[in-house]
């Protein structure tokens, strides 16, 4: 599980650059699981846009998130708008743990 | 005082759970409604929670334990220091679920003379072992009194099997399997499955979804979730369909629990929405989503993995062309999604159903309004 708190403006870059490392190998995973190659995906791409996971593949990396985060989501909060990319996936764990 | 926690009874036909997880140690406070444990039954993971605040005196069983049910699994005080009960109170039969010592009633003990069953060996929460509680022990049986025993272990029809005679060893079933076991086994022994298949164009129910899924932003394709909701409101429309036999009568369910197929890894689970027909697509949709994620993180709820009364399968992610699914027990229908072939040909939507109580109509119409998504509301 990965420690993320308050933490002051220096630290937070650094620990959301960690966060979409993480973010990025679970994917990367699921996606080998479907013979698919992450490698070029953007930080900003939209993952169910991609066809590079499916949607159980989309499952298992929410329940990867939020357990790897130690936050539990509801149901109205898996969107795009709040877990649709990389970077908005990072953006949000941040939010959840430093709001 | 010292208060017992109990192995909880999860499922009327698991005797025996797996401790999967103990979160605390002698000494611990706790708090009521705080986790202490986890453990394992048929196709779930049951947390048990504290029931009220206080110390943890002893904890009397380990991780990968196997422990019966009814057992006393820890001890929690009003105090750290008060003495924890002698070892009486920890037997296993000392539990929340009483074997019947006390006398059964009139129509239990005709029950029981009636199925050759052993009062013994029924569990039962009242004072009295009473005919609900044989009932209930029998459908959790899948409805195979006097050949439980045979039916659990898969044996066809009855009898005791001879091992083969090729070098082997044997093993005991996972929880998983056992439930796999059981559920195949009533549809041997009780329905009279047939099936049929229908193709349609499932680029009409990809544009629904499609538009369903940018309306509400979601990060899944509500495709299959959107076409097993359409079945529960068939089932409204269809009442038939959402029906069992029972001793030779139909037995008309009076809500649509629909089950609707995980696979987590290696393991196939039959996840449950309670009540689907009272939902509106939205709401389903989110129910069915929060179940899928319970059963990949392996922590279904007892209620999200029991008692379907109409089921939905889909093997398209493994570009399964044509699948026969098995019925879930006591339910008559179970609509069988596929992955559409390559090259615009068309997809095939196929269901088993229980012969018994369904024609080949009654499913050729639920399969024909299936095929189509309905009106963008």
């Amino acid at each position: 599980m990965l420690n993320v708190g308050k933490q002051d403006k220096g630290q937070s870059i650094m620990e959301k650059s960690e966060i979409k490392t993480k973010i990025r190998g679970k994917l990367a995973e699921l996606a080998g699981e479907l013979g698919n190659d992450v490698s070029q995906i953007r930080d900003d791409d939209i993952i169910p846009a991609t066809g590079l996971v499916d949607s159980a593949g989309i499952l298992g990396l929410v329940v990867w998130y939020e357990k790897a985060f130690d936050m539990s989501l509801r149901q109205e909060e898996i969107n795009i708008d709040n877990l649709g990319s990389i970077e908005s996936m990072a953006d949000y764990v941040l939010k959840r743990k430093n709001g | 005082m010292p208060h017992p926690v109990y192995i909880p009874c999860v499922n009327i036909n698991d005797d025996i759970v797996l401790i999967v997880d103990v979160t605390v140690s002698a000494g611990d406070t706790v708090r009521a409604g705080d986790m202490i444990a986890e453990v394992e039954t048929d196709k779930a993971v049951i947390p048990v929670e504290a029931e009220q605040d206080g110390y943890v005196l002893k904890v009397l069983c380990d991780v990968e334990e196997r422990v019966k049910v009814g057992a006393v699994m820890m001890w929690i005080g009003d105090s750290p220091d008060e003495p924890v009960p002698e070892s009486d109170s920890t037997k296993p039969d000392a539990g929340a679920i009483k074997t019947s010592s006390q006398q059964p009633t009139a129509k239990a003990r005709a029950l029981l003379d009636k199925y050759q069953l052993d009062a013994g060996q029924i569990p039962h929460q009242g004072e009295r072992l009473t005919a609900r509680d044989i009932e209930a022990f029998i459908a959790g049986q899948g409805g195979t009194a006097g050949g439980a025993n045979a039916a659990q272990a898969g044996s066809p029809q009855g009898g005791e099997e001879l091992l083969p005679g090729t070098a082997g060893s044997l093993r005991s079933l996972s929880v998983e399997e056992q439930g796999m076991v059981s559920t195949v086994t009533w549809h041997r022994d009780h329905a009279v499955t047939a099936y049929l298949e229908m193709v349609y164009d499932q680029q009409a129910w990809e544009d629904f979804a499609a538009a369903f899924a940018e309306r509400h932003k979601f990060m899944l394709s509500p495709l299959l979730p959107l076409m097993a909701y359409r079945l529960v409101r068939l089932a409204r429309e269809m009442p038939e369909i959402n029906t069992t036999l029972v001793n030779g009568q139909k037995y008309c369910y009076d809500q649509v629990n629909l089950g609707f197929t995980v696979q987590v890894g290696e393991t196939l689970y039959l996840t449950v929405i309670q009540q689907a027909d009272t939902m509106g697509d939205r709401q389903f949709i989110d129910a069915l989503g929060e179940v899928q994620r319970h059963a990949m993180a392996k922590k279904l709820r007892p209620d999200e993995s029991r008692d379907a009364t109409l089921g939905f399968s889909s093997m398209a992610r493994w570009n399964v062309s044509r699948h026969v699914p098995v019925l879930a027990p006591y339910t008559a229908l179970m609509v069988a999604h596929s992955a559409p072939p390559k090259g615009g040909q068309p997809a095939v939507l196929g269901a088993s159903y229980d012969h018994r109580i369904l024609s080949g109509y009654d499913v050729a119409r639920v399969l024909q309004e299936l095929t189509q998504p309905p009106e963008m509301s």
